[in-house]
């Protein structure tokens, strides 16, 4: 049985900056081979070098992406989609600017070959609440900003900072969503795949680049309180893919920027959006998406960025360790717990029954936990060298302290009795 | 070049110089002229046919707003509340219980000898049945085995059987919108998302939408049309793929073909810009009984279904206001602009009074920059349109198609759940719409509702509802008027009335052929005008052929 790909939905207005972060994702060297259905080819760059094919209906770009019209049948082009010679890795549906993106969300919830990730809406911070305002639209913005796992408040270099401020406070009224501040709407694309971040099969360790330190994802900008020797945790089973398939890993943090990690052993890292934040070893393990604006540059200053007025707000992931069996039921619940603060969740764990037969994979992102096990490969009846079972969280500013998401997961881990 | 010229008991002509006549003459399937048999002689040699002596002949009538979907319809079981004529001519009694939907749908079922087929029903209307709902026990009573799936009226709602649950992994654990549940929380196989229902029919192995382009299909809306007089319908609207397309001209190309079918394309099928050169190339395969060009735009939902767009104060039972299709303030005015600027003519659907504002700000906005005297916008349903928006839709030139026989169905419901009794007296407001000048016609959207203009006819003159009420009695029309409205009103609409909608020399001989004079029988008898049959193109269709052999199957 073929695994589920992962579906999530775009929403917001006209203007929002939709068609510019699909541009983006179809011509951006991410390595995730996503399938966009939208409604109207009109508004994207599908001529130029990048298109590799064009037949219509699907246009072929040549990051392997591909851009499909759906017309009035969503389901068709789905089922068409993966039952093509190579489904894609995450697909993403544009919603009109008035549809509720959770009613899209939810064929994905009933598809045997989807699962839901995130709904994602777009707002334009320079025209959402004047939207909002009109008696015609108020209900349908108010609706779309609630369906929203995350909310991303674009155009944020066209407004005042206090008026972001203004927006952010009024969008806290409307969404349970975490919302991060974008330009362009120029978003990582950890926060949009979960096919960003590679969980290796645990017990298939042959690839050359391993999980260790090679593929850190664990690093930090401003970590005065770390040191508590934990910077060898850092590598651990879970790591954003870097930004071209194959390429060589991104080189480690600096020797002034080590990796934080609590008493609970969870190690944070936060990044952005812009590229200076992580002071150039960020764009390596946390890349952008692409195209890189005269505005991001100046805010890789790094005395702009980092009092919270760079209008590329940041996202966080956290790494939580867990060496122990866990119940699967007690996890989720704590997983769902997280939510929506937690945007997205995704790792490995030891099952009850311990490394000998399989392990769980743990899978989370906007309101769905899914937590399945994966059979162990028959010739190798134990962990890999060097990995360890742990979840990576992503999220915003108001990601839970690395306290919160570490008791979480060893209150699950706590039941479980290892045979 | 035969003349024929049809004698008549009596003859309505729509043309205001010579409103009655006893004689029409036909040639190359168009009328010659109308009056007395030595008004007419001066034509020349002629034929003349006695046959209709005894009938009255009115202009045949055009349905500005049904679909092709009738025709398809039936190939799935008829399971509504109110009795219903198939285009076989079978009347299908109402089913005023779900027990009677359960066993008219085993009966039904009973003589597929397909396992595999799913069993699929259609015209269900629960809001009748004081609050008892059908479960997936009731529909596993007509297969456990076999997919059953039921769509409800309002096209926004299905019940299927345990097996459509069980193949679709639909259970208590599911959460999604719109999945009914009872008591102990697992679902009762109501479904009432579109994600759900999309899912139901997959796992049921059917499309959501069958072939509009369907040869028997077409021919079986054709039949329903005959049956009613009607002699020109649309098909409002259609995605009209070319596969559709391609049925459409083939299945319309023989001069037996009943009915000229004016199907309009559906917007959100493509991108304005695409959609242009789409209908642009279309035009050209369009002929006599078929004519490419409209475009169909849907504002909102409906308001039975709750998905209306509604000004202040909203729903009369609190529900949340509905759904928007197009977003109003700029896509509106956008999609709109690009056909109109391109010399497309577009109808909107608006059911609710804020959908109806919404797209009349929007015609307007597009009127100020391309300014055109004759564009004949026209709001499809405009159902809750008051004084102040007929008033503006004059001046700007829009006209008005008003769906008269809601009034009928769903009149008792709009006073208790949707509107209240105030709205509710001004929904499908014809005698508003013709007191301030706004052009006007009135519809079936049949399948929604049973294609028959004398019926919708009778709905705007009376405004009886189901429990025999009369609702707004300020708003009827004389039945002048309601039978202008089904004929030249409509052919207006469409652009048509160059062609269609009067007997007057030059137009088509299209004549919708009765057994009595609608304006002498009772105004409340109106609806049971018999219909003898049509005449399209000069060619006589009875109805007692539909089925015959030589007849046009």
């Amino acid at each position: 049985m073929s695994a589920r790909v992962p579906m999530s939905v775009l929403g917001g207005f006209l203007g929002a900056g939709k068609t510019t972060l699909l541009n983006r994702i179809l011509s951006g060297g991410h390595g995730v081979r996503y399938a966009v259905l939208v409604n109207d080819f009109g508004e994207l760059a599908v001529d130029g070098g990048l298109v590799a094919a064009h037949d219509g209906e699907t246009v072929t770009f040549a990051n392997g992406c591909v851009c499909c019209s759906m017309g009035d049948d969503l389901v068709g082009t789905l089922d068409r989609l993966l039952d093509g010679d190579r489904p894609p890795e995450h697909i993403l549906v544009e919603a009109s600017g008035v549809a509720d993106p959770r009613a899209i969300a939810d064929v994905a919830t009933l598809h045997p070959g989807l699962s839901r990730d995130l709904v994602v809406v777009l707002a334009d911070v320079e025209t959402v609440r004047e939207r909002y305002g009109d008696h015609r639209l108020r209900d349908t913005v108010a609706r779309q900003l609630a369906a929203a796992d995350l909310l991303v408040l674009n155009k944020c270099d066209l407004v005042a900072e206090d008026e972001i401020g203004k927006v952010e406070s009024w969008a806290r009224d409307c969404s349970r969503a975490p919302a991060i501040r974008s330009i362009g709407a120029d978003i990582p694309v950890e926060l949009l795949s979960p096919a960003g971040l590679e969980v290796p099969a645990p017990l298939a360790t042959d690839e050359s680049d391993g999980y260790s330190t090679a593929a850190a994802p664990v690093s930090t900008a401003s970590a005065p309180d770390a040191g508590n020797g934990a910077s060898e945790r850092q590598g651990q089973g879970v790591r954003p893919r870097s930004r071209e398939r194959g390429r060589a890993a991104p080189p480690p943090p600096p020797r002034d920027a080590p990796a934080r990690t609590t008493d609970d052993g969870a190690s944070e890292s936060p990044a952005s959006t812009s590229s200076g934040i992580g002071r150039g070893y960020a764009t390596a393990t946390l890349p952008p998406a692409e195209a890189s604006s005269g505005v991001h540059a100046d805010l890789s200053d790094p005395n702009v960025h980092d009092h919270g007025s760079d209008h590329s707000h940041r996202f966080v992931s956290r790494f939580v360790p867990c060496p122990d069996p866990v119940d699967p039921d007690m996890l989720r619940a704590a997983l769902s717990s997280l939510m929506p603060r937690v945007l997205r969740a995704k790792g490995f764990v030891v099952s009850p029954g311990g490394w000998g037969s399989e392990c769980l994979v743990v899978q989370a992102s906007g309101r769905t936990v899914d937590i399945s096990p994966r059979p162990a490969s028959p010739e190798r009846g134990a962990p890999a060298p060097g990995i360890t079972p742990g979840i990576v969280f992503i999220g915003v500013d108001d990601l839970p302290d690395p306290e919160t998401l570490a008791r979480a997961v060893r209150n699950a881990a706590a039941r479980a009795t290892p045979s | 070049m035969t003349t024929t010229i049809y004698r008549a008991r009596k003859i309505l002509t729509m043309n205001p110089r010579r409103p009655e006549a006893t004689h029409v003459a036909v040639r190359d399937g168009r009328v010659l002229g109308t009056g007395a048999l030595e008004d007419l002689a001066g034509w020349g040699d002629h034929e003349l046919d006695d046959r209709f002596a005894d009938r009255v002949i009115v202009p045949g009538f055009v349905e500005g707003h049904c679909h092709s979907w009738e025709g398809a319809a039936w190939e799935d079981t008829y399971l509504g509340f109110f009795d219903r004529t198939a285009p076989d001519g079978v009347v299908h009694k109402g089913l005023k219980s779900i027990d009677d939907v359960v066993e008219r749908f085993r009966a039904s079922e009973a003589r597929n000898s397909d396992p595999d087929r799913a069993a699929m029903g259609w015209g269900f209307d629960p809001i009748f049945f004081d609050g008892r709902r059908m479960v997936a026990a009731d529909l596993d009573r007509v297969s456990a085995i076999r997919p059953v799936v039921v769509m409800h009226q309002s096209g926004h709602i299905v019940n299927v059987n345990s097996e459509v649950l069980r193949r679709a992994g639909i259970s208590r654990d599911t959460n999604v919108q719109g999945l009914v549940a009872d008591a102990n929380g697992d679902p009762t196989g109501e479904l009432q998302g579109p994600a759900l229902q999309a899912i139901a029919y997959r796992a049921a192995g059917k499309r959501r939408f069958l072939d509009m382009g369907d040869a028997g299909a077409l021919r079986r809306f054709a039949h329903s049309a005959l049956r009613a007089g009607v002699t020109t319908a649309t098909d409002l609207a259609n995605e009209l793929p070319e596969e559709t397309v391609a049925g459409q001209v083939a299945a319309t190309a023989h001069e037996d073909f009943p009915l000229r079918v004016v199907p309009a394309f559906y917007a959100a099928a493509r991108p304005a810009a695409e959609g242009v050169e789409w209908v642009k190339s279309l035009i050209p395969r369009s002929h006599d009984r078929l004519r490419y060009g409209l475009v169909k735009l849907v504002a909102d939902g409906s308001i039975q279904g709750f998905t209306a767009r509604m000004k202040w104060p909203g729903y009369y039972n609190g529900h949340e206001n509905g759904l928007w299709y197009i977003e109003p303030r700029e896509e509106l005015p956008c999609i709109l602009g690009t056909y109109h600027r391109a010399g497309l003519q577009v109808h909107v659907h608006t059911n609710g009074d804020e959908a109806t504002e919404a797209a009349i700000d929007a015609i307007e906005a597009v009127l100020r920059e391309h300014p055109a005297s004759d564009a004949r916008f026209t709001l499809q349903h405009c159902q809750m349109a008051h004084d102040a928006h007929f008033r503006r839709m004059a001046r700007l030139g829009i006209c008005a198609n008003l769906f008269a026989n809601h009034i009928h169905y769903w009149g008792d419901q709009h006073v208790a759940l949707t509107m209240g009794r105030e709205r509710a007296e001004r929904m499908d407001a014809a005698g508003s719409a013709k007191r301030l000048g706004v052009p006007f016609s009135i519809h079936s959207d049949a399948p929604v509702t049973h294609l028959a203009p004398l019926f919708t006819a009778w709905c705007a003159v009376n405004r009886f509802t189901a429990s025999g009420r009369v609702l707004g009695p300020a708003e009827r029309i004389p039945v002048e008027d309601a039978l202008h409205a089904v004929t030249l009103g409509a052919a207006f609409t469409l652009k048509l009335d160059t062609e269609i909608g009067s007997l007057e020399t030059g137009k088509r001989a299209d004549f919708a052929i009765l057994e009595d004079d609608p304006l002498a029988v009772d105004p409340a008898a109106l609806k049971d005008v018999a219909v003898w049959g049509t005449v399209v193109g000069g060619r006589v269709f009875p109805v007692s052929e539909i089925g015959a052999a030589g007849a046009p199957e």
